[in-house]
Protein backbone atom coordinates (compact mmCIF):
# COMPACT_ATOMS: atom_id res chain seq x y z
CA UNK A 1 0.00 0.00 0.00
CA UNK A 2 1.89 3.19 -1.12
CA UNK A 3 0.47 6.70 -0.73
CA UNK A 4 1.91 9.69 -1.59
CA UNK A 5 1.43 13.12 -0.34
CA UNK A 6 2.86 16.77 -1.46
CA UNK A 7 1.68 20.39 -0.38
CA UNK A 8 -2.02 21.41 -1.25
CA UNK A 9 -2.45 18.41 -3.00
CA UNK A 10 -0.88 19.92 -6.66
CA UNK A 11 2.47 20.15 -6.11
CA UNK A 12 4.94 18.69 -8.66
CA UNK A 13 7.66 16.68 -6.64
CA UNK A 14 11.36 16.58 -7.78
CA UNK A 15 10.38 13.94 -11.14
CA UNK A 16 7.95 16.90 -12.03
CA UNK A 17 5.05 14.39 -11.58
CA UNK A 18 2.05 16.31 -9.47
CA UNK A 19 1.37 13.82 -6.00
CA UNK A 20 -2.12 12.88 -5.02
CA UNK A 21 -2.87 14.11 -1.32
CA UNK A 22 -4.01 10.90 0.95
CA UNK A 23 -7.13 9.28 1.11
CA UNK A 24 -9.16 8.79 4.40
CA UNK A 25 -8.73 5.77 6.39
CA UNK A 26 -10.97 3.35 7.36
CA UNK A 27 -10.94 2.61 10.83
CA UNK A 28 -13.03 1.40 13.69
CA UNK A 29 -14.01 3.80 16.56
CA UNK A 30 -11.46 3.99 19.50
CA UNK A 31 -12.52 2.62 22.38
CA UNK A 32 -10.85 3.44 25.54
CA UNK A 33 -8.50 1.41 27.78
CA UNK A 34 -11.09 0.69 30.27
CA UNK A 35 -13.84 -0.42 27.77
CA UNK A 36 -14.27 -3.57 26.04
CA UNK A 37 -12.65 -2.96 22.32
CA UNK A 38 -14.95 -3.85 19.29
CA UNK A 39 -12.75 -6.26 18.05
CA UNK A 40 -11.21 -9.36 19.30
CA UNK A 41 -7.79 -9.27 21.20
CA UNK A 42 -5.72 -12.25 21.98
CA UNK A 43 -3.11 -12.69 24.72
CA UNK A 44 -1.09 -15.67 25.43
CA UNK A 45 -2.18 -15.78 29.23
CA UNK A 46 -0.70 -14.26 31.89
CA UNK A 47 2.83 -15.80 31.90
CA UNK A 48 4.06 -17.56 28.78
CA UNK A 49 6.90 -19.53 28.64
CA UNK A 50 7.64 -18.26 32.11
CA UNK A 51 7.45 -15.20 31.27
CA UNK A 52 5.25 -12.55 33.04
CA UNK A 53 2.93 -9.77 32.07
CA UNK A 54 4.07 -6.02 32.80
CA UNK A 55 2.31 -3.99 31.00
CA UNK A 56 -1.03 -4.01 28.74
CA UNK A 57 -1.13 -0.97 26.50
CA UNK A 58 -4.26 -0.09 24.74
CA UNK A 59 -3.09 2.26 21.46
CA UNK A 60 -6.15 3.89 19.07
CA UNK A 61 -4.29 7.06 17.27
CA UNK A 62 -7.23 9.55 16.52
CA UNK A 63 -4.43 12.33 14.44
CA UNK A 64 -2.91 12.63 11.87
CA UNK A 65 -1.43 9.44 9.49
CA UNK A 66 0.73 9.28 6.73
CA UNK A 67 -1.68 7.11 5.03
CA UNK A 68 -5.31 5.24 5.19
CA UNK A 69 -4.19 2.68 8.28
CA UNK A 70 -3.68 4.30 11.76
CA UNK A 71 -2.75 2.42 14.41
CA UNK A 72 -5.48 0.39 16.65
CA UNK A 73 -4.16 -2.17 19.03
CA UNK A 74 -4.70 -3.85 22.07
CA UNK A 75 -0.88 -4.96 23.66
CA UNK A 76 0.28 -7.21 25.92
CA UNK A 77 4.11 -6.81 26.98
CA UNK A 78 5.69 -9.83 28.89
CA UNK A 79 8.96 -9.18 30.82
CA UNK A 80 11.20 -6.27 31.03
CA UNK A 81 14.09 -5.28 29.75
CA UNK A 82 17.56 -3.94 30.01
CA UNK A 83 19.76 -1.61 28.87
CA UNK A 84 23.01 -3.65 27.45
CA UNK A 85 24.20 -0.30 25.43
CA UNK A 86 27.35 1.59 26.77
CA UNK A 87 27.05 4.84 29.35
CA UNK A 88 25.89 7.66 28.19
CA UNK A 89 23.94 6.04 24.28
CA UNK A 90 20.32 7.01 24.95
CA UNK A 91 17.23 5.17 23.65
CA UNK A 92 14.53 2.82 24.97
CA UNK A 93 14.55 -0.61 25.45
CA UNK A 94 12.48 -3.70 23.46
CA UNK A 95 10.74 -5.91 26.21
CA UNK A 96 11.26 -9.35 25.17
CA UNK A 97 7.64 -10.65 24.43
CA UNK A 98 4.84 -8.16 22.59
CA UNK A 99 1.53 -9.24 21.40
CA UNK A 100 -0.60 -6.74 19.91
CA UNK A 101 -3.78 -7.36 18.35
CA UNK A 102 -5.26 -5.09 15.49
CA UNK A 103 -8.44 -5.51 13.88
CA UNK A 104 -7.66 -6.99 10.49
CA UNK A 105 -9.76 -4.69 8.20
CA UNK A 106 -6.98 -2.14 9.65
CA UNK A 107 -3.39 -3.95 9.47
CA UNK A 108 -2.85 -7.20 7.23
CA UNK A 109 -0.66 -9.29 5.08
CA UNK A 110 -1.95 -7.13 2.04
CA UNK A 111 -0.63 -3.77 3.47
CA UNK A 112 3.03 -4.02 3.53
CA UNK A 113 4.90 -2.62 0.60
CA UNK A 114 8.72 -0.91 -0.07
CA UNK A 115 9.85 1.00 -2.26
CA UNK A 116 6.82 -0.30 -4.82
CA UNK A 117 7.93 -3.94 -4.55
CA UNK A 118 6.57 -6.55 -2.76
CA UNK A 119 7.74 -6.92 0.55
CA UNK A 120 9.83 -10.24 2.47
CA UNK A 121 8.06 -12.10 4.71
CA UNK A 122 7.93 -16.32 5.15
CA UNK A 123 4.63 -17.96 4.82
CA UNK A 124 4.81 -20.40 7.69
CA UNK A 125 2.27 -23.49 8.82
CA UNK A 126 -0.89 -22.70 9.96
CA UNK A 127 -1.45 -22.49 13.69
CA UNK A 128 -5.02 -24.26 13.73
CA UNK A 129 -6.72 -22.72 11.05
CA UNK A 130 -5.24 -19.44 10.91
CA UNK A 131 -2.92 -18.35 8.76
CA UNK A 132 1.18 -16.93 9.95
CA UNK A 133 3.47 -14.95 8.18
CA UNK A 134 6.83 -14.35 9.75
CA UNK A 135 9.06 -11.06 9.49
CA UNK A 136 11.97 -9.91 10.79
CA UNK A 137 13.88 -12.89 10.93
CA UNK A 138 11.30 -14.58 13.44
CA UNK A 139 11.27 -12.19 15.47
CA UNK A 140 7.77 -10.78 14.14
CA UNK A 141 4.89 -13.21 13.57
CA UNK A 142 1.45 -12.08 12.33
CA UNK A 143 -1.07 -14.70 12.66
CA UNK A 144 -4.54 -13.83 10.58
CA UNK A 145 -7.58 -15.22 12.55
CA UNK A 146 -11.10 -13.92 11.94
CA UNK A 147 -11.09 -10.63 12.10
CA UNK A 148 -7.82 -9.94 13.99
CA UNK A 149 -4.21 -9.78 13.35
CA UNK A 150 -2.38 -11.41 15.91
CA UNK A 151 1.12 -9.53 15.72
CA UNK A 152 4.05 -11.73 18.06
CA UNK A 153 6.82 -9.56 18.41
CA UNK A 154 9.84 -11.06 20.16
CA UNK A 155 13.91 -10.89 20.39
CA UNK A 156 14.25 -14.55 20.49
CA UNK A 157 12.30 -15.77 17.30
CA UNK A 158 12.24 -19.41 19.03
CA UNK A 159 10.48 -17.26 21.92
CA UNK A 160 7.76 -15.86 19.10
CA UNK A 161 7.52 -19.94 17.60
CA UNK A 162 6.38 -21.09 20.95
CA UNK A 163 4.13 -18.70 22.05
CA UNK A 164 1.65 -19.13 18.95
CA UNK A 165 -0.14 -22.49 20.36
CA UNK A 166 -0.40 -20.08 23.38
CA UNK A 167 -2.74 -17.78 22.19
CA UNK A 168 -6.45 -17.05 23.68
CA UNK A 169 -8.75 -14.70 23.06
CA UNK A 170 -9.73 -11.65 25.09
CA UNK A 171 -13.12 -12.35 27.37
CA UNK A 172 -15.64 -10.88 25.58
CA UNK A 173 -17.25 -7.75 26.73
CA UNK A 174 -14.25 -7.02 29.10
CA UNK A 175 -11.78 -4.49 28.98
CA UNK A 176 -8.29 -5.43 28.08
CA UNK A 177 -6.86 -7.27 31.28
CA UNK A 178 -4.11 -5.17 33.41
CA UNK A 179 -3.86 -8.01 35.51
CA UNK A 180 -1.81 -11.60 34.86
CA UNK A 181 -4.37 -13.57 36.78
CA UNK A 182 -7.50 -12.41 34.29
CA UNK A 183 -4.98 -13.40 31.46
CA UNK A 184 -5.12 -17.08 32.84
CA UNK A 185 -8.67 -17.68 33.46
CA UNK A 186 -8.88 -17.86 29.48
CA UNK A 187 -7.57 -21.35 27.96
CA UNK A 188 -5.77 -21.33 24.80
CA UNK A 189 -7.98 -21.58 22.02
CA UNK A 190 -8.22 -23.05 18.66
CA UNK A 191 -7.78 -20.08 16.38
CA UNK A 192 -9.94 -19.52 13.30
CA UNK A 193 -9.34 -18.92 9.67
CA UNK A 194 -8.78 -15.61 8.50
CA UNK A 195 -12.30 -14.33 7.19
CA UNK A 196 -13.00 -13.74 4.35
CA UNK A 197 -10.94 -10.76 2.74
CA UNK A 198 -8.86 -10.37 5.45
CA UNK A 199 -5.37 -11.29 4.40
CA UNK A 200 -6.32 -9.51 0.99
CA UNK A 201 -6.91 -6.40 2.48
CA UNK A 202 -10.53 -6.48 1.40
CA UNK A 203 -11.95 -6.50 4.74
CA UNK A 204 -13.62 -2.96 5.43
CA UNK A 205 -14.22 -1.75 9.11
CA UNK A 206 -17.49 -0.28 8.30
CA UNK A 207 -16.84 3.02 9.50
CA UNK B 1 14.78 -18.27 4.62
CA UNK B 2 13.76 -15.28 3.36
CA UNK B 3 12.25 -13.70 0.57
CA UNK B 4 10.26 -11.54 -1.15
CA UNK B 5 6.62 -13.13 -1.95
CA UNK B 6 4.14 -10.31 -3.44
CA UNK B 7 0.81 -11.49 -0.74
CA UNK B 8 -1.77 -11.07 -3.62
CA UNK B 9 0.66 -13.97 -5.43
CA UNK B 10 1.06 -16.55 -2.99
CA UNK B 11 0.13 -19.95 -3.77
CA UNK B 12 -1.46 -20.79 -0.45
CA UNK B 13 0.08 -22.29 3.09
CA UNK B 14 0.18 -25.73 1.62
CA UNK B 15 2.53 -25.26 -1.23
CA UNK B 16 5.59 -25.30 0.64
CA UNK B 17 7.64 -26.90 -1.78
CA UNK B 18 6.55 -24.64 -4.52
CA UNK B 19 6.84 -21.48 -2.33
CA UNK B 20 10.85 -22.67 -1.70
CA UNK B 21 11.19 -22.50 -4.92
CA UNK B 22 9.40 -18.98 -5.47
CA UNK B 23 11.76 -17.49 -2.30
CA UNK B 24 14.65 -19.04 -3.85
CA UNK B 25 14.00 -17.09 -7.10
CA UNK B 26 12.84 -14.16 -5.66
CA UNK B 27 15.98 -14.12 -3.13
CA UNK B 28 18.17 -13.93 -6.00
CA UNK B 29 16.28 -11.04 -8.07
CA UNK B 30 16.77 -8.55 -5.68
CA UNK B 31 17.71 -7.21 -2.11
CA UNK B 32 15.66 -9.07 0.50
CA UNK B 33 16.43 -10.16 3.86
CA UNK B 34 16.07 -7.90 6.75
CA UNK B 35 13.55 -5.02 7.53
CA UNK B 36 12.81 -3.13 4.69
CA UNK B 37 15.43 -3.89 2.44
CA UNK B 38 17.87 -1.90 2.24
CA UNK B 39 17.86 -1.72 6.37
CA UNK B 40 17.02 -3.07 9.34
CA UNK B 41 13.74 -2.02 10.66
CA UNK B 42 15.34 -0.91 13.85
CA UNK B 43 18.44 0.83 15.01
CA UNK B 44 20.70 -1.14 17.84
CA UNK B 45 22.26 0.44 21.20
CA UNK B 46 25.23 -0.99 20.65
CA UNK B 47 28.15 -2.24 17.97
CA UNK B 48 27.11 -5.83 16.59
CA UNK B 49 23.90 -5.02 16.54
CA UNK B 50 22.78 -7.36 18.88
CA UNK B 51 18.94 -8.99 18.35
CA UNK B 52 18.40 -7.46 22.06
CA UNK B 53 19.20 -4.37 22.03
CA UNK B 54 16.77 -2.85 19.35
CA UNK B 55 16.10 0.94 20.29
CA UNK B 56 13.89 3.04 17.59
CA UNK B 57 12.24 1.96 14.51
CA UNK B 58 13.17 2.93 11.14
CA UNK B 59 10.62 5.82 10.03
CA UNK B 60 12.38 7.64 6.68
CA UNK B 61 14.17 6.93 3.58
CA UNK B 62 16.33 9.44 1.76
CA UNK B 63 17.09 8.48 -1.95
CA UNK B 64 18.07 9.24 -5.30
CA UNK B 65 21.21 10.43 -7.11
CA UNK B 66 22.11 13.35 -3.84
CA UNK B 67 20.80 10.70 -1.13
CA UNK B 68 24.16 10.71 0.75
CA UNK B 69 24.26 10.92 4.24
CA UNK B 70 25.37 14.16 4.51
CA UNK B 71 23.26 15.98 2.40
CA UNK B 72 20.59 13.98 3.34
CA UNK B 73 21.61 15.60 6.28
CA UNK B 74 21.99 19.50 4.92
CA UNK B 75 18.37 18.64 3.36
CA UNK B 76 17.33 17.92 6.96
CA UNK B 77 18.81 21.09 8.20
CA UNK B 78 17.39 23.05 5.03
CA UNK B 79 13.85 22.59 5.38
CA UNK B 80 12.79 21.23 8.78
CA UNK B 81 15.75 23.76 10.60
CA UNK B 82 17.60 20.42 12.36
CA UNK B 83 21.31 21.09 12.79
CA UNK B 84 23.96 18.13 12.95
CA UNK B 85 24.43 17.42 16.32
CA UNK B 86 28.16 16.06 17.01
CA UNK B 87 28.03 15.08 21.13
CA UNK B 88 24.45 13.42 21.14
CA UNK B 89 24.53 9.37 21.69
CA UNK B 90 25.44 6.96 18.33
CA UNK B 91 23.56 4.16 17.51
CA UNK B 92 24.12 1.16 14.91
CA UNK B 93 22.28 -0.36 11.97
CA UNK B 94 21.77 -2.89 9.79
CA UNK B 95 22.15 -1.83 6.13
CA UNK B 96 23.52 -3.02 2.67
CA UNK B 97 26.85 -2.79 2.34
CA UNK B 98 26.71 -4.32 -1.07
CA UNK B 99 26.55 -7.66 -3.33
CA UNK B 100 22.73 -7.95 -0.79
CA UNK B 101 24.73 -8.32 2.44
CA UNK B 102 24.44 -6.53 5.16
CA UNK B 103 26.85 -4.99 7.61
CA UNK B 104 26.18 -3.12 11.14
CA UNK B 105 27.08 0.50 10.72
CA UNK B 106 27.16 3.16 13.14
CA UNK B 107 25.13 6.45 12.67
CA UNK B 108 26.56 8.48 9.92
CA UNK B 109 24.80 12.36 11.09
CA UNK B 110 22.22 13.34 13.56
CA UNK B 111 20.48 16.11 12.64
CA UNK B 112 18.73 17.91 15.58
CA UNK B 113 16.16 20.93 16.27
CA UNK B 114 18.01 21.83 19.77
CA UNK B 115 21.15 21.02 21.03
CA UNK B 116 21.78 19.35 24.30
CA UNK B 117 23.34 22.24 26.12
CA UNK B 118 20.73 22.79 27.82
CA UNK B 119 18.70 20.26 27.96
CA UNK B 120 15.26 20.21 26.50
CA UNK B 121 12.68 18.99 24.62
CA UNK B 122 13.67 18.57 20.24
CA UNK B 123 13.27 16.98 16.75
CA UNK B 124 16.33 14.22 16.13
CA UNK B 125 17.00 11.86 13.70
CA UNK B 126 20.27 9.57 13.31
CA UNK B 127 20.77 9.01 9.49
CA UNK B 128 23.09 5.88 8.16
CA UNK B 129 24.30 5.84 4.57
CA UNK B 130 23.23 2.29 2.35
CA UNK B 131 26.44 1.89 0.76
CA UNK B 132 24.79 -0.71 -1.71
CA UNK B 133 23.70 1.56 -4.71
CA UNK B 134 21.10 0.86 -7.23
CA UNK B 135 22.60 2.44 -10.74
CA UNK B 136 22.45 6.53 -9.67
CA UNK B 137 20.34 5.86 -6.74
CA UNK B 138 21.71 6.04 -3.37
CA UNK B 139 19.92 5.79 -0.04
CA UNK B 140 20.07 7.01 3.61
CA UNK B 141 17.93 6.01 5.85
CA UNK B 142 17.02 7.49 9.36
CA UNK B 143 14.86 7.08 12.45
CA UNK B 144 12.98 10.76 13.58
CA UNK B 145 11.42 10.88 16.83
CA UNK B 146 10.18 13.53 19.24
CA UNK B 147 11.87 13.20 22.44
CA UNK B 148 11.47 15.35 25.85
CA UNK B 149 14.47 15.70 28.41
CA UNK B 150 13.63 13.72 31.56
CA UNK B 151 15.80 14.91 34.43
CA UNK B 152 14.75 11.63 36.51
CA UNK B 153 16.69 9.61 33.24
CA UNK B 154 18.76 11.67 33.35
CA UNK B 155 18.24 11.70 29.32
CA UNK B 156 16.08 12.04 26.38
CA UNK B 157 12.46 10.05 26.63
CA UNK B 158 10.57 9.89 23.10
CA UNK B 159 7.25 10.54 23.78
CA UNK B 160 5.12 8.31 24.72
CA UNK B 161 1.89 6.64 22.42
CA UNK B 162 -0.76 9.06 22.71
CA UNK B 163 -4.05 10.13 20.63
CA UNK B 164 -2.11 11.84 18.11
CA UNK B 165 1.38 9.14 17.96
CA UNK B 166 4.49 8.61 19.64
CA UNK B 167 7.29 10.44 19.69
CA UNK B 168 8.55 8.31 16.37
CA UNK B 169 5.17 9.35 14.62
CA UNK B 170 5.75 13.12 15.14
CA UNK B 171 9.06 12.95 13.96
CA UNK B 172 8.27 11.50 10.80
CA UNK B 173 5.54 13.98 10.31
CA UNK B 174 7.83 16.56 10.88
CA UNK B 175 9.85 15.71 8.76
CA UNK B 176 7.49 14.87 5.66
CA UNK B 177 5.68 18.48 6.24
CA UNK B 178 8.70 19.82 5.91
CA UNK B 179 10.34 18.15 2.95
CA UNK B 180 6.62 18.41 1.35
CA UNK B 181 6.68 21.75 1.88
CA UNK B 182 9.63 21.89 0.57
CA UNK B 183 8.51 20.69 -2.91
CA UNK B 184 10.32 17.56 -2.45
CA UNK B 185 7.87 14.34 -3.68
CA UNK B 186 7.39 12.15 -0.59
CA UNK B 187 6.04 8.66 -0.59
CA UNK B 188 4.54 6.59 1.92
CA UNK B 189 4.52 2.96 2.68
CA UNK B 190 2.99 1.17 5.28
CA UNK B 191 6.05 -1.25 6.43
CA UNK B 192 4.81 -2.70 10.54
CA UNK B 193 7.40 -2.06 12.61
CA UNK B 194 5.62 -0.84 15.62
CA UNK B 195 6.61 -2.76 18.44
CA UNK B 196 6.98 -0.12 21.45
CA UNK B 197 10.04 0.40 23.24
CA UNK B 198 10.29 1.00 27.42
CA UNK B 199 11.92 4.47 27.84
CA UNK B 200 13.62 5.81 30.37
CA UNK B 201 10.56 7.70 32.27
CA UNK B 202 9.04 3.77 32.11
CA UNK B 203 6.52 4.88 29.20
CA UNK B 204 6.40 2.96 26.30
CA UNK B 205 6.74 4.41 22.59
CA UNK B 206 6.41 2.57 19.14
CA UNK B 207 6.18 3.63 15.43
CA UNK B 208 2.52 3.30 14.01
CA UNK B 209 3.98 1.33 11.07
CA UNK B 210 4.18 3.90 8.38
CA UNK B 211 7.43 4.60 6.57
CA UNK B 212 8.06 7.67 4.07
CA UNK B 213 10.54 8.43 1.15
CA UNK B 214 11.73 11.28 0.60
CA UNK B 215 12.95 12.16 -3.40
CA UNK B 216 16.46 13.89 -3.28
CA UNK B 217 17.65 14.35 -6.81
CA UNK B 218 19.28 17.85 -6.57
CA UNK B 219 21.73 19.31 -3.82
CA UNK B 220 20.08 22.48 -3.19
CA UNK B 221 16.21 23.73 -2.22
Amino acid sequence: MIFALSATGAAEGEGGSPQSVEVAADSLPCTKPDEPTNFTAFSAGGNPLGIPLTATLRRCDEGPTDGPISANYVSYIYGDCKYLRPAGVEGGCRPPLEIQTWPACQRSLADYTYEGRPYPYEELSREDAAEVAGFEEGSRLEVYSGASTIVVFANDPAVAEKVLPLLRPQTADSPPAREAAELERQAPAELAAPASGATEGELQCGG
Amino acid sequence: MWGLIHPRAKAGFGATTLLAVLVLFASAQSASGIGIGESGFYSFGSSGCPKTDHIDPVGVVFQGTHASAKISSEQVALHAGWDEQTSTSTQWLWVLTGNEKYGCRETNYQPVSDGDIPPSSRYHVRLWYVPQEDGTTRRTVGTPHHEDWVWTCPGHAVDANGSNGSGFDQGRHALKNAFVNGGHSVQSEYWGNTANFKQCDGDYAGSDGWGIRISLNHASG
